[in-house]
């Protein structure tokens, strides 16, 4: 027989519910072998099937797909991606919240053809360092020597800052990250800082005391240099914070939506709310907190699409159309308007290149037939298909 | 599918290698190498014994390389055979994912003080300490735990007093 076959056999054995003529098969494969029997036997052990249990249970899954994702998933860039034929197949459609099954009868009806005139730019590298009240633009050309009473505190060369840890006074340096924007830096400590559109990292240099901390709103995904001795400490919006341990995860906390996402890629954090909740995460785990009534939520979930922006893809799996099309504004500048509130939680996954024209990735949606779009300059209109 | 394979697939290995570490790294290169080249399978059944053969080569593999022996040449798309030795490894694991599914469907804290007791083996007094609940509230979770799957695992049950909970 099929080992599964037989596997599967022994479960419905396990569980008591198989009939006499499959119990019969496993009793009958019990008897063939010294070894089947000995099995059978030692799960019904209590103390060997705990032993077994508690090392079945200790390969953890979380963590190596975390480390999975990193290691493959993002690197994949050239593959299915560059065919536009493949890249429309990669939509999938969800969910038709609308009640009943949508026939598309009327095949002949015009498409709109507002989509092919203008085309909306993404986003690209761009930040502002705000230091004692002087503004300096981070971008790739940049050269600049920041001084202090005439002491270096960190010079910018092609848009990065390199830090003088030696530096006497303490500052406050704040990187301010606009719409249409992303942007990545290292910290003094190491700590690596990748920010999206809208976003903001206020941090003191040096770190002063013994812990390392930073203000964040708006999306940043860390990779938190390790120190042991001095713990990484990320201050959200509505006074949460997100205690860190050495670790990579993503938070979303725009002050303008009311539910904050962290998701641990590796390592552990220790999430912190404002009325003294905490809960220590596992990778893959993403928490929700909500603003409005102080509630957490903590699931397991696929860290990848939490993370995609980071490695410049825009991946969204089953997720309402609202939030996805709040992600794009931010990245492209556009502002949206849905011509009817049930367009809002239609569901959409997807999986783009953060740095195509916003008209494309549109495009790709209103293949689904669930939706078109109109463009009026920097302002996208949704209606949905009747 | 990485989720659902993952421990079994790593507890399959293990019985190879004796070496939780080193089965780990088996199983993540068998991922890494069916993500760079899914291999055309049309069922899940035929998937699954392909992960398996694939583990289980890798295994051989590395034990003869410790042995200084020749490696196999295999075929991995090949009719994959197992000979009585491992279809019992295999049936240990399938099986130990199905129990560890029947106590991951436990409500959230019973599951929790029945891991913490039953697989970590703290005491009462240390699960309440950690869950900062009273030790009657972890008696009543495992009360609740064993009678769940008592339930769902009915002949397991039947034969011994099981979970001496």
């Amino acid at each position: 027989m099929d080992v599964f076959k037989l596997s599967a056999l022994v479960v419905k054995y396990l569980r008591g519910n198989c009939d006499a003529q499959a119990q019969a098969k496993v009793e009958e494969w019990k008897a063939i072998k010294p070894a089947n029997r000995n099995f059978i036997d030692d799960i019904h052990d209590s103390h060997l099937l705990g032993e077994k249990l508690k090392l079945y249970n200790s390969f953890d899954s979380n963590k190596a797909w975390g480390q999975f994702v990193i290691t493959n998933k993002l690197k994949r860039n050239n593959t299915i991606y560059m065919q536009p034929l493949l890249k429309v197949a990669s939509i999938i459609v969800l969910l038709i919240s609308i009640g009943g099954v949508l026939y598309f009868l009327n095949t002949m009806r015009e498409q709109p053809q507002q989509l092919t005139e203008s085309s909306i730019q993404p986003g690209t590298s761009n930040a502002v360092l705000v230091v004692d009240n002087q503004s300096i633009t981070l971008s790739d050309t940049v050269n600049v020597i920041l001084e202090d009473k005439s002491e270096l505190i960190a010079s910018i060369s092609n848009g990065q800052i390199n830090y003088n840890n030696e530096v006497s006074s303490l500052l406050e340096m704040t990187v301010k990250v606009p719409i249409k924007s992303e942007y990545q830096f290292v910290l003094s400590d190491g700590t690596k800082v990748w920010m999206n559109a809208g976003s903001k990292v206020t941090f003191a240099h040096p770190f002063k005391g013994n812990t390392r901390s930073i203000k964040a709103e708006g999306e940043v995904y860390l990779e938190v240099a390790k120190d042991a001795t001095r713990p990484f400490v990320v201050e959200l919006p509505n006074n949460n914070s997100i205690e860190v341990l050495g670790t990579q995860f993503n938070v979303k906390a725009y002050p303008e939506e009311h539910l904050q996402k962290t998701v641990l890629v590796e390592g552990s954090v220790l999430w912190k709310s404002n009325n003294g909740k905490e809960r220590l995460m596992e990778p893959g785990q993403l928490l929700l907190a909500s603003n409005l009534d102080n509630g957490i939520e903590v699931k397991v979930v696929d860290v990848y699409p939490y993370i995609a922006w980071k490695n410049g893809y825009f991946a969204y799996e089953n997720e309402r159309l609202e939030d996805i099309m709040t992600s794009l504004s931010r990245w492209y500048g556009v502002t949206v308007t849905y011509q009817d509130e049930v367009i809002k939680d239609l569901h959409f996954s997807m999986d783009v290149k953060r740095y195509e024209h916003l008209n494309d990735i549109l495009k790709m949606l209103e293949v689904t037939e669930k939706i078109y779009f109109t463009i009026n300059g920097s302002e996208i209109i949704i209606n949905k298909h009747n | 599918m990485y989720h659902y394979y993952y421990k079994s697939l790593c507890f399959f290995a293990n019985d190879y290698l004796s070496d939780s570490d080193a089965a780990q790294d088996v199983v993540q290169d068998v991922f890494t190498q069916v993500w760079d080249n899914m291999p055309e399978v049309s069922e899940p059944s035929k998937l699954q014994a392909y992960l398996y053969a694939m583990v289980r080569n890798r295994c051989l593999n590395r034990i003869r390389t410790q042995q200084n022996l020749h490696k196999y040449q295999t075929n991995e798309m090949q009719e994959i055979a197992w000979d009585d030795d491992e279809s019992v490894r295999i049936v240990k694991a399938e099986v130990l994912r199905e129990i560890m599914a029947s106590i991951e469907k436990l409500p959230e804290r019973a599951q929790e003080v029945f891991k913490l007791s039953y697989l970590t083996q703290l005491r009462e007094q240390e699960i309440a300490d950690r869950l900062n609940i009273s030790v009657n509230s972890v008696k009543t979770h495992k009360k609740r735990a064993k009678s769940i799957l008592k339930d769902e695992l009915r002949h397991l049950f039947s034969l011994i007093s099981i979970f001496h909970l």
